[in-house]
């Protein structure tokens, strides 16, 4: 028993553990077929490995993914490597493993920063790691971004806890080019940095509850005048359309996630105007002004053709989220449960002690958790938001440090997240043309890949997958309050 | 000694990133600037900019539509803007693509020997031509 323990301590076991599991992925796992294996969006992306800035696919808003497409090239041109579709899919596979080694070895350095026990590093590890998003989506169309940006998000969460402005900049500069969303979060982390035991007063009921009720007006607003007003529905192909026969079920749903979203920020001692008002943080101030110019500069430099995309809108990404949000009850939830496993349900479980958390670890961790799942959270597509699970998974786990373990808690986890990772599912996509059922969503064998995707998820599968998720919402519930996991430890 | 390592560490992580971000910066600032006269907009496209927006319009809604799987609609478009621009390999490259999603390996086969004629070296349009090729032998 010692000696996994010790295992577990070395810092370089998780990376080596990613490293073997990229190996026998991309060795033995099913690979997407479309596009010679390129995907869709990974076929923009190729464009550009290709021809860097002469490629048609860069504009506005792939200007702003261009950072692992263009490090791809840059490399295989130093290797004289002809940039063909083969050659790109492998470099991609190989920047993945290797990102996701970088992200688990700079975790576990903030893991062991917090003194968390070896077991609870697994289930942090388990939680982080051993999910759809990183265990499987990764190898299986691998010429994306999200690795690179689950990545910066993981080292930014290092250097943020270790104070690292320098770096904090840099990755926030690859981050912009990498995924979109990494720029506000290193500015926020910029702008807000971390202190030890920051104070915690919590706000009287009143101030609270005006916090939601602002938060559900705010989303009210904007269904109101999304989907009721302007009757706004996908139009894409193989994307159902909102039920409407369960509009209302779904309107209260991710009104109720709202109302509970703002407790992140309910910490009296963030808006002390002493706290804002220090030097610290005109330089701050400055350096996030530098950050901003660098890049909206770059960005326009490099998309010279000035090539416009709709998603660089953030009218189109709040439209989006509101109608996929919308599609059917609790999709969010679903998608994010079926996409990174265990993480959302214990997070709704054990929101009250993770918000306290959050409040302890300073405004910089507190805001940019709540700007991003307030603007991105209802995103169905829960890649969107691929950036914040490190974080997450960091506050949870100092959560449940504190709490006495209990291995059916643990293995609940485990088996969820198994069951999360779709490993034992083969995808078998377009092999087939499965058609559309009668909301428009892919059957299988298409949806084998669709189904981890709630704006393309079908009726049945949504069904199966929230049945599974609030049964495994109940289990972990009665296992924190009923069971042993919630005695106090025998000394 | 541990606030030593600890120092020494950031400063490693510094370096590391200062790397990753300056080799394909040093290549997208080298292509910025070799390739300025071909990044630059044409006399002839400055002399008819509603000309140059419709095409990269269409090229643009080709693209979409191919996103989305409506390869016919990708075709359509793609063709409309090889109208207003018929020396853009790009546009060749992606018809043959739609071409491709649709099995339709002889006019791929057409557009992308369009697209290699415009550029030699484009090696998606070779891609995509032996792709094409293939399938067609099969």
């Amino acid at each position: 028993m010692n000696s996994f323990k010790k295992i577990l301590n070395n810092r370089f076991f998780f990376p080596v553990l990613v490293i073997l599991w990229g190996i026998v992925s991309v060795l033995f796992f099913e690979k997407l077929p479309a596009n010679n294996g390129l995907g869709w969006d990974g076929y923009r992306y190729a464009l550009i490995v290709q021809e860097l800035l002469l490629s048609s696919a860069v504009d506005n808003y792939t200007v702003l993914r261009i950072f692992p497409p263009s490090l791809v090239h840059s490399i295989l041109k130093l290797l004289y490597v002809e940039p063909s579709a083969a050659h790109i899919i492998n470099s991609f596979h190989v920047l993945n493993t290797l990102s996701i080694a970088v992200a688990a070895f700079f975790f576990k350095k903030c893991l062991a920063q917090f003194s968390i026990s070896p077991e609870n590093q697994l289930i942090a590890f388990v939680l982080l790691l051993f999910n759809y998003a990183i265990a499987n989506f990764t190898y299986y169309y691998p010429v994306m971004t999200d690795s690179v940006a689950f990545c910066v998000s993981a080292i930014m969460l290092y250097c943020y806890l270790r104070k690292q402005t320098l770096n904090l900049f840099l990755l926030t500069i690859i981050g912009a080019f990498t995924w979109p969303s990494l720029l506000l979060q290193g500015v926020l982390l910029i702008l807000f940095p971390y202190e030890n035991n920051y104070p915690v007063k919590t706000f009287n009921s009143r101030i609270r509850f005006g916090f939601s009720l602002f938060s559900c007006v705010y989303l009210f607003v904007l269904i109101a005048y999304f989907v009721f007003y302007s009757g706004q529905d996908n139009e894409v192909y193989g994307v159902p359309k909102i039920d409407q026969n369960l509009i209302f079920t779904s309107a209260i749903g991710i009104l109720l996630l709202f109302y509970f979203l703002p407790q992140l920020l309910f910490n009296k001692a963030f808006y002390y105007p002493v706290s804002w008002f220090t030097k610290r943080t005109l330089i701050s101030l400055v350096t996030c002004a530098v950050i901003v110019v660098i890049i909206f500069v770059a960005k326009d430099w490099l998309n010279y053709s000035n090539r416009q995309s709709h998603y660089y809108n953030l009218q189109h990404q709040l439209t989006t989220s509101m109608v996929f949000g919308m599609a059917k009850p609790l999709i969010s939830v679903v998608s994010h449960s079926t996409y990174f496993g265990s993480l959302f349900v214990l997070l709704i479980v054990l929101w009250n002690p993770f918000t306290k958390e959050v409040h302890a670890l300073g405004k910089g961790w507190a805001f940019f958790l709540f700007i991003n799942l307030f603007l991105f959270g209802l995103k169905t597509e829960s890649r969107a938001i691929i950036n914040v699970v490190p974080w997450l998974v960091f506050g949870l786990t100092i959560v449940l440090n504190q709490k006495p373990r209990n291995k059916w808690f643990s293995l609940a986890i485990v088996c969820f997240n198994i069951l999360s990772t779709k490993m034992w599912l083969s995808v078998n996509y377009g092999s087939a043309n499965g058609g559309l059922d009668n909301r428009g969503a892919a059957l299988f064998p298409d949806q084998g890949f669709f189904l981890n995707f709630g704006n393309r998820m079908s009726e049945k599968m949504w069904l199966i997958q929230l049945g599974l998720t609030i049964a495994f919402g109940i289990i972990i519930y009665f296992l924190i309050k009923t069971n042993e996991y919630g005695k106090p430890r025998k000394l | 000694m541990n606030m030593e390592n600890r120092e020494n560490s950031d400063k490693v992580i510094t370096a590391c990133l200062f790397i990753i971000i300056l080799l394909p910066v040093v290549f997208l600032i080298k292509q910025r600037i070799e390739q300025a006269p071909k990044i630059e907009v044409t006399q002839a496209e400055k002399q008819n900019p509603n000309k140059t927006a419709a095409f990269n319009a269409c090229l643009n809604q080709g693209l979409e539509y191919y996103y989305a799987k409506e390869y016919e609609k990708s075709i359509e478009s793609t063709k409309k803007a090889i109208a207003l621009n018929p020396k853009n390999s790009s546009a060749y490259n992606n018809l043959c693509s739609a071409y491709n999603e649709l099995y339709m390996w002889e006019k791929a086969i057409e557009a992308c020997s369009l697209a290699l004629k415009i550029d030699s070296n484009f090696t998606l349009a070779k891609n995509n031509l032996n792709w094409a090729k293939n399938n067609l032998n099969q």
